[in-house]
């Protein structure tokens, strides 16, 4: 039975929908992440799952039961939210002890939680200070063990590292990941950034306009999205339009073999990075012209100009701009779309 | 940089000895017999206006304890009142929410003064003329204005975040304002208090209409001597009004200071 179940939950405001029909479904111990754009909804489904909002229509269950009537207080699902909020005018040890005075705890035991959860976050040493003597990640921490405190059933992260800088981010994501991991809490992550989904998550629930477009494992995501808009979430993608004939694909540039595949027009999704680049006396499949590059040191992105259509590719070799190059294109992680502008 | 440190400091300076000239000529009058023109100093001193002040007969200070009494009832009470009036105007919309406003500002724009004859033929009715509620009631009027101008801006610019906050955090409606709504707006509540205060301790006129001269406040006793023309006396209850005022602000943050630690850290 999964922990935490969204049932075909809509909300809107006033008359602007934000939510249409999600349903999501979240195991025990599992971190899964809700991305997408900003305005996509996520973060209301993050207010509703914690009972900040209330649904439309739908259902909110926490272990097969539905919690709409239980007040957010007592629902023990703790949002962190993007800036914090650390209650500016008590010291972290007073931050971290708020949850458990307010449920009253007693106090010796009040004192050995906090200094648990500091010891976890490793922010030992800091319990008098207050949080405007924090640095940003030292402040993520603090409200991270002032949420793990009162032990939630899940933990609700609301874009939690975008007010950190590059490297920061980088490290408390794996810090994050380690105690999640550690504690093995249910955690639902909202980010705009791709990158951080397929990293941490063991989920993906992608969201565009309010529905959740597709939800599964970071790589099912990447590899075999359910249409073009989730493909092309993950960055620039190629499509070659073309038929498939006798279990080859056709298309004005390529035919290669290909399996399993009905025979109707259809549109081949190739990633960059399956897209290498060579000189021209070695390429075997397609030739084209060099039309306009981006170097980022690690990569470079190149725009290729085949038989008048754009090929967006990836690769580590140097070729200037009107270079003739050839591309060896990988059709093992294509992923085939029907082509729905046939003519 | 040097130039404008002197100007800088000119201004200061000049500030301060504006504020201060009033203050001890008043406190040199409290002390001199009589101070006739042109002289830059009087000739004679007395302790006349102090001994007055002091004797049992004139009353000052039970009056002076009184009038203290009642205006913190009326700062107490346009607290009560005006922090969730402010709270409500700042974070949620409602129908009629402008009127609401308006009609709370009224008294900035039209003075309560204007109005006053009709609230005491209303109070007279109600038996709240010449009581000290009465009083109360009718200085909540120039005062709340003043006190949920500065709350609901504080309201605003902190918003509702940190209550979302306590929420998810388990703390009930009750537990949320006393451990994290008060605290993040005491600063706010200080001002509020202080100006609230400080408009009460100075009413005249609505005191003297509503209280039908049963109810005497500082004010009232101060202002027959400003009147009539005994500076000397006038004097010394005026630095006793100015050094009151400051005693009961000064508490007043103290007190707010002993229960929620405050700083300059608020508003982020």
């Amino acid at each position: 039975m999964p922990q935490i179940e969204l049932v075909n939950i809509t909300k809107s405001f006033g008359d602007k929908i934000v939510l249409k029909n999600i349903n999501l479904q979240v195991e025990e111990g599992k971190l899964i992440s809700l991305l997408g754009p900003s305005g996509c909804g996520k973060t209301t489904t993050l207010k509703i799952i914690a009972g900040l909002l209330t649904p439309d229509e739908g259902d909110v269950l926490f272990d097969g039961s539905s919690v709409l009537k239980v007040p957010v207080e007592k629902r023990g699902a703790v949002i962190v939210f993007q800036d914090y909020l650390l209650f500016p005018h008590l010291s972290v040890f007073e931050n971290v002890e708020f949850g458990l005075k307010m449920a009253k705890v007693d106090k010796e035991k009040r004192k050995e939680k906090v200094k648990d959860m500091l010891r976890l976050v490793e922010m030992e040493g800091y319990e008098e200070k207050y949080p405007h003597e924090l640095s940003g990640g030292q402040k993520q921490r603090v409200a991270l063990a002032r949420a793990l405190a009162v032990e939630p059933k899940v933990l609700l992260l609301d874009e939690p590292f975008s007010n950190l800088d590059t490297r920061l981010r980088e490290s408390m994501r794996d810090f994050i990941l380690e105690i999640q991991k550690k504690l093995n809490i249910t955690t639902i992550l909202v980010t705009h950034d791709k990158e951080e989904a397929l990293m941490m998550s063991d989920r993906i629930a992608l969201m565009l306009n309010g529905t959740i477009k597709q939800y599964g494992s970071p790589i099912e995501l990447y590899e075999r999205p359910v249409d073009e808009e989730v493909a092309n979430f993950f960055g620039r993608r190629n499509y070659i339009k073309g038929r498939i004939e006798k279990g080859r694909f056709i298309s004005d540039i390529i035919a290669v073999d290909v399996e399993n595949i009905e025979e109707e027009p259809v549109k081949a999704m190739i990633k960059p990075e399956d897209m290498e680049l060579v000189a021209a006396e070695d390429a075997y499949q397609v030739l084209g012209t060099v039309k306009m590059r981006k170097y980022a040191g690690d990569r470079i992105y190149y725009t290729i100009e085949v038989k008048g259509m754009d090929m967006e590719c990836i690769s580590n070799r140097i070729f200037n701009v009107g270079d003739r190059v050839g591309i060896n294109v990988d059709f093992t992680s294509a992923v085939f779309f029907k082509d729905d502008n046939e003519v | 940089m040097a130039r404008k440190g002197i100007v800088f400091r000119i201004i200061t300076y000049a500030a301060a000895f504006l504020l201060a000239v009033p203050l001890l000529v008043i406190l040199v009058w409290s002390f001199a017999n009589n101070w006739p023109w042109p002289l830059v100093f009087p000739k004679e001193f007395g302790l006349r206006g102090w001994e007055y002040f002091f004797s049992p007969t004139s009353n000052s200070i039970s009056i002076l304890l009184y009038s203290i009494l009642l205006s913190l009832t009326v700062t107490l009470i346009t607290l009560l009142v005006t922090i969730p009036a402010s709270r409500a105007l700042a974070l949620y919309e409602f129908k009629g929410k402008k009127l609401v406003e308006i009609l709370i500002l009224a008294p900035l724009i039209v003075s309560p003064v204007a109005v006053a004859m009709g609230i005491h033929q209303l109070f007279i009715k109600l038996r709240l003329a010449n009581t000290f509620f009465g009083v109360v009631l009718v200085h909540l009027i120039p005062c709340i204005p003043y006190s949920v101008r500065i709350l609901k801006n504080i309201f605003e610019s902190v918003g509702d975040k940190f209550q979302m906050q306590g929420k998810v955090l388990g703390a009930s409606p009750i537990q949320n304002f006393i451990y994290v709504t008060l605290p993040i707006i005491s600063p706010g509540i200080l001002s509020a208090a202080s100006l609230v205060f400080t408009v009460s301790f100075s009413q005249y006129f609505l005191t003297f209409l509503i209280g039908g001269g049963r109810i005497i406040t500082y004010p009232m006793v101060m202002f027959p001597f400003v009147q009539s023309g005994d500076r000397m006396l006038a004097s010394v209850y005026s630095i006793v009004f100015i050094l009151a005022s400051l005693i009961c602000l000064r508490s007043m943050d103290r007190l707010l200071k002993k229960y929620y630690k405050r700083g300059d850290y608020f508003y982020l």
